[in-house]
């Protein structure tokens, strides 16, 4: 296949054609996606993140299908023992033998919701759809690690579905490493059935000139849990969308993470999650640091429907800045229709308390160690949401890393 | 010892310290008593070290070194200790890392040997028995939860893990009832001694019961008005302040 360069501005056309499977789906998403433009800040979703940046550059689709697992030598696992699937470029490259019950593809199905045009876009360029169905005969007693490894402008557009069955447990952890240039856009499906616990770690750890949007819509159901923690430090533009629903009593949501901002990076978390039936948990808990000249941006919802009565909700959302060019923007919403319902919600955007360092440095710390042990407490706050220790240790190291 | 000459401080262009003397030998406990805005907290701050209070004239010498010029870590690893009046809490930084990260960095600006996990932790529990504090205490994030006499008591706990050749405490009584400023002046007294020199910073007389000083300063107007032994605090605390807020 012809590698492809894409001209400034040019629309993703090309791309489209370029690509060899094109059914219904496709077409409709490409359809959808055409009408609706590449998102800016003139919507009210995007007021704060435009992705018209993405527009500019010279995208690839995968070249070939040989990749090998060589490629993946410099990934730092988080567990020594997990079961692994592989993806390099979009393409498949490897899934393990373990996972072979749980693990398959079929061919781009029509969706009908693809609200932005990223989501169509993924819609329109995906060929595969990609479902972990987990069953309570089938699930693994390891830990899951999905890497996606991208290569130097190469866009990868996938459509995967994570389905924990009735009374599962399991733990999935996601790697996004993309390399400059390169677009990543994932969209995933979360089901988590009756008394099942999904823990979803995302770890976006790209290079700081790649582009990053990943959009999570989760259906959580009675007794279920579902817990996203996301640690987002790479990428020049990101945005991570996490879409939950309480549909079923006594389901709980968490979803939570760090997001780590620098240079003249942008990087969007944008959450909702809505409460369609009674007694209902949820937290949504992030804690941005942002140095240089970067830009964070929180916009968290929560949605409770007249008839969730007795959810409870929680929101809380805390920047730190350590640059005075460094910029927040946080947009915190309560929609609620109930009326004998719990939510709180709060947001913080603060420069490093002096007091805390001139105390620090009274105890012999120096101006450095003192400020990393404050951003290190700042951050600590959101890692405690994660439950397993060898996930919090990893974050927690790639996390003083960038400190 | 702690000897500060003719020091004046201005604070956001105010000046709050106005050509101060003291001077502290060593071995000796000195308590600074003054009113409300007589500059009390200003200069525990300044000998400390806080960015914000300018020196516009005089010295802070301790110990024969001049440290008007230094950073608050130099001067902890010089042998300067402030008790703070109000404690930080810090979440997320469990109170014994903070107290082993504190020690650790003051031994290696000191030019010793930072100490072993398992010497940090013999040292902490002999120096928290002392004090009545509990294990589980020290687990919990760095004063966060702490009642105000526990937050003393941590203050007193970092003076005896760090042996400072000067502390100064600044309203170490404010928060507490009798029974913790007990402790809290155990625990101070059990470092007097021939190398080592503190000053008291109190608003009342009471913790002078517990702690004796050597001498007492009255501080009013941004310098040290009035000298004398013990007994001026109780002579201070029936008379009030002020002969020295009326003062020319």
């Amino acid at each position: 296949m012809e590698i492809l360069k894409m001209q400034p501005n040019l629309d993703f056309e090309t791309l489209y054609h370029e690509k060899n499977v094109r059914n219904e789906a496709n077409q409709a998403s490409f359809q959808r996606f055409q009408t609706l433009g590449l998102p800016n800040r003139k919507l009210e979703e995007w007021k704060y993140t435009s992705f018209e940046a993405v527009g500019k550059l010279a995208l690839e689709v995968a070249s070939n299908n040989n990749y090998d697992l060589s490629l993946f030598d410099d990934v730092k696992f988080v567990f020594e023992n997990s079961l692994r699937v592989y993806f390099y470029n979009g393409e498949l490259v490897h899934c393990d033998d373990g996972l072979s019950d749980i693990f398959s593809h079929d061919d781009i199905r029509m969706r009908g919701d693809d609200h932005n045009a990223l989501v169509a876009l993924n819609g329109a360029l995906a060929d595969k759809r990609y479902s972990y169905n987990f069953t309570k005969e089938n699930q693994p007693a390891q830990p899951i690690e999905i890497i996606h490894k991208l290569s130097e402008n190469h866009i990868a557009t996938q459509d995967l579905i994570f389905q924990a069955g009735e009374g599962c447990d399991i733990m999935i952890i996601e790697h996004y490493i993309s390399d400059k240039g390169a677009f990543q856009n994932n969209q995933l499906s979360v089901i988590v059935e009756n008394s099942a616990q999904l823990a979803h770690h995302v770890l976006q750890l790209s290079d700081d000139q790649a582009f990053h949007y990943n959009h999570v819509t989760a259906s959580v159901h009675e007794n279920a849990t579902y817990r996203s923690f996301t640690l987002n430090k790479g990428a020049k533009l990101s945005r991570r969308e996490v879409i939950s629903h309480s549909n079923g009593e006594e389901a709980e949501i968490s979803v939570s993470g760090v997001n780590l901002v620098d240079g003249d990076r942008l990087s969007d978390i944008t959450l909702e999650t809505l409460h369609n039936v009674a007694h209902g948990r949820s937290r949504q808990h992030f804690k941005t640091v942002l140095k240089e000249s970067a830009t964070g941006v929180f916009q968290g919802k929560i949605f409770v429907e007249r008839d969730a009565q007795k959810t409870d909700g929680y929101q809380m959302n805390n920047a730190l800045l350590l640059s005075d060019k460094a910029q927040m923007n946080s947009k915190p919403q309560l929609e609620i229709y109930a009326d004998d319902v719990k939510c709180s919600h709060g947001a913080t955007t603060g420069q490093m308390d002096e007091s805390a360092l001139f105390y620090l440095r009274s105890r012999g710390l120096n101006k450095e160690q003192a400020r990393n042990l404050l951003v290190h407490a700042f951050i600590g706050e959101a890692i405690a949401d994660i439950q397993d220790e060898t996930v919090s240790d990893y974050v927690r190291s790639v996390c003083n890393d960038w400190i | 010892m702690l000897e500060i000459k003719n020091l004046s401080v201005e604070v956001d262009g105010k000046q709050i310290l106005n050509g101060l003397d003291l001077t502290i030998p060593d071995g000796e406990v000195h308590a600074i008593m003054g009113p409300n805005g007589a500059g009390k907290s200003t200069l525990s701050y300044v000998v400390a070290g806080r960015e914000g209070y300018d020196v516009t004239s005089g010295d802070i010498i301790l110990d024969g070194v001049n440290i008007t010029d230094m950073e608050p870590e130099e001067r902890a690893a010089a042998g300067l200790f402030l008790a703070f009046q109000y404690p930080l809490e810090i979440a997320g930084v469990p109170t014994n890392t903070f107290l082993k990260t504190s020690v650790n960095a003051v031994r290696k600006l000191r030019g010793q040997d930072e100490l072993k996990p398992i010497e940090f932790l013999k040292l902490v529990k002999e120096k928290s028995a002392q004090l009545n504090m509990s294990q589980d205490m020290l687990k919990r994030g760095l004063n966060v939860g702490f009642s105000g006499g526990e937050k003393k008591r941590n203050e007193v706990l970092q003076m005896l893990l760090l042996e400072p050749s000067m502390a100064v405490l600044d309203e170490t009584d404010s928060g507490l009832d009798i029974d913790a400023m007990k402790i809290v002046a155990q625990g101070v007294n059990t470092l007097r001694g021939a190398n080592r020199s503190m000053l008291v910073i109190t608003h009342y007389q009471r913790l002078l019961d517990y702690i004796v000083p050597d001498k007492v300063h009255v501080l009013a107007k941004g310098k040290i008005q009035r000298t004398g032994g013990k007994e001026l605090a109780l002579e201070l605390e029936e008379k009030g302040y002020g002969d020295f807020e009326n003062a020319a």
